[in-house]
């Protein structure tokens, strides 16, 4: 990086130093003159303004050619003796005749159009734009996310075709928050539910691949959502109002946190658990659920998916922490836990052992 | 519909967390009735029973760790079913994070817990 950089502030320069000497050449040694072509030069090249203004530089050759921008055309153009590549200056106002200038004239506005060493600049400015792109947008560094853990991450699964809405140019950079992934369809993405776009996939996304346990994902949007109330649950810091700062550092400790679980001593998996099973609110779920801490962490099942996705992380209380081992891995909250349905899974599962 | 303490659950591990929790009681029923009456509005009313509701839930980790203090430790049948009565209030507040409930239904909910809370105060 710091040689491309070095690169890049010798080429600018010995670009300006050779454009002020140029003007020094051209004339006849005037330095405020040559001065201000190489400002003009400077701001045409930063952009500051527009390239159509008249070069007057040169008394004995005064040309009225406006050069409005600069196009690469790889076609040799009917004026000049161009090469098969190179640049030329499109809009040309030529107030005299290609057939009237002579051609010591010729090589004087060929040369004042830097058209001498129009393949220098052009060299200059490939490899310029080369390095911007190999390397750095606007010379801040891109940091490269971090690639998926698994092939289908960005592309579904081999089973459910999904559209690839992060192509490897639309990846949003870490310090970017949840936005339209720029390959989905405005009003496909409009269609979608709070919670459905907070699971778009992420490159910040966090896999669970246990072996003999069905595939898990915690979705960057999800756990950032979550972070401010059930950071707690996973030790992150809290503010004077008990609440985890949302952002991106606590957003990853989150993910990481719930990512490490199974690596925990006293962890049981709930492979077909439920959350909130017997209420309104309920589905299958994949519960893995820390003993010593009394934390869970739960996954939605979702068949077309290969991966069940993050909900939430809850710290049980000791009463829900019964009923979840009670009834096989359905974590109902305490609000729920009077819900006559709620007791009736329970209820069947004693049956269930009892006929056994 | 209310929560209802059910003692089907309760075991020597929730009883001496609903001690916990119990020894707490005025703070939450005082935040309660203060959102019951519009002293406070939703946000404070959450930000304060969150941190009452963690403090216990950490005091009981803490008293946990410790065998000696749990064996050593009195039941009182007055506690029985108070966590489960404030906890069914904290859940609340992430159903309300999910948008599935209003913040008038969650004040509606509090408002019967209050009641049920009564006896224990």
């Amino acid at each position: 990086m710091k040689f491309s950089k070095s690169i890049l502030i010798f080429l600018f320069c010995s670009s300006v130093s050779g454009a002020f000497f140029y003007a020094l050449h051209r004339t006849n040694g005037n330095v405020s003159k040559s001065v201000l072509f190489t400002l003009y030069f400077l701001a045409i090249k930063m952009g500051l303004i527009a390239p159509n203004v008249p070069l007057k530089l040169d008394h004995h050759q005064p040309t009225q050619q406006l050069l409005s921008r600069v196009v690469y055309n790889p076609y040799v153009s009917v004026f000049d003796d161009y090469h098969t590549s190179g640049l030329y200056m499109d809009k040309i106002q030529r107030p005299v005749s290609q057939d009237s200038l002579p051609s010591h004239s010729e090589s004087v506005i060929n040369e004042l159009r830097a058209g001498d060493s129009r393949l220098t600049e052009a060299a200059w400015l490939l490899i310029t734009i080369w390095m911007l792109q190999q390397q750095s947008v606007g010379f801040q560094p891109v940091r490269q996310a971090p690639p998926p853990p698994h092939r289908q991450l960005f592309g579904g699964t081999l089973n459910t075709p999904r559209n690839n809405y992060f192509s490897k140019s639309s990846q949003p950079g870490a310090s970017l928050q949840m936005a339209k992934p720029s390959a989905m369809p405005h009003q496909e993405y409009t269609s979608l539910t709070k919670e459905q776009r907070r699971n778009l996939p992420d490159p910040r996304d966090g896999f669970i691949n246990e072996e003999g346990h069905p595939n898990l994902v915690a979705r960057y949007g999800q756990v950032n959502f979550k972070t401010p109330d059930h950071g707690k649950v996973h030790g992150l810091t809290t503010n004077e109002n008990g609440k985890t700062p949302k952002n991106e550092k606590n957003a990853l400790a989150l993910r990481d946190s719930i990512v490490n679980m199974p690596k925990r001593k006293n962890i049981v998996w709930f492979d077909n658990g439920m959350y909130q099973g017997g209420t309104e609110r309920g589905y299958d779920s994949v519960n893995i659920f820390d003993k010593d801490t009394n934390t869970i962490a739960v996954f939605r099942k979702d068949e077309n998916e290969e991966y069940n996705q993050l909900t939430t992380t809850c710290r049980l209380t000791k009463t829900e922490r019964e009923y979840l081992f009670n009834s096989s891995g359905n974590f109902v909250t305490d609000n729920n836990l009077n819900n006559p349905e709620v007791f009736s899974i329970l209820n069947n599962l004693t049956n269930k052992e009892t006929d056994k | 519909m209310t929560y209802k303490y059910n003692s089907e659950l309760s075991n020597d591990d929730s009883k001496l967390q609903d001690f916990i929790f119990w020894k707490r009681k005025e703070q939450f029923a005082l935040l309660m009735e203060n959102l019951a009456n519009d002293s406070i509005d939703m946000e404070e009313f959450q930000i304060g029973f969150s941190l009452l509701w963690w403090e216990s839930m950490d005091e009981d980790a803490t008293f946990t760790r410790d065998p000696k203090r749990v064996k050593n430790f009195q039941l009182n049948p007055k506690a029985y079913g108070f966590c489960s009565l404030v906890t069914a209030v904290f859940r609340q507040f992430e159903v309300l994070e999910d948008e599935e409930c209003t913040e008038q239904e969650v004040k509606n909910y509090v408002r019967d817990i209050l009641q049920e809370i009564q006896p224990y105060l």
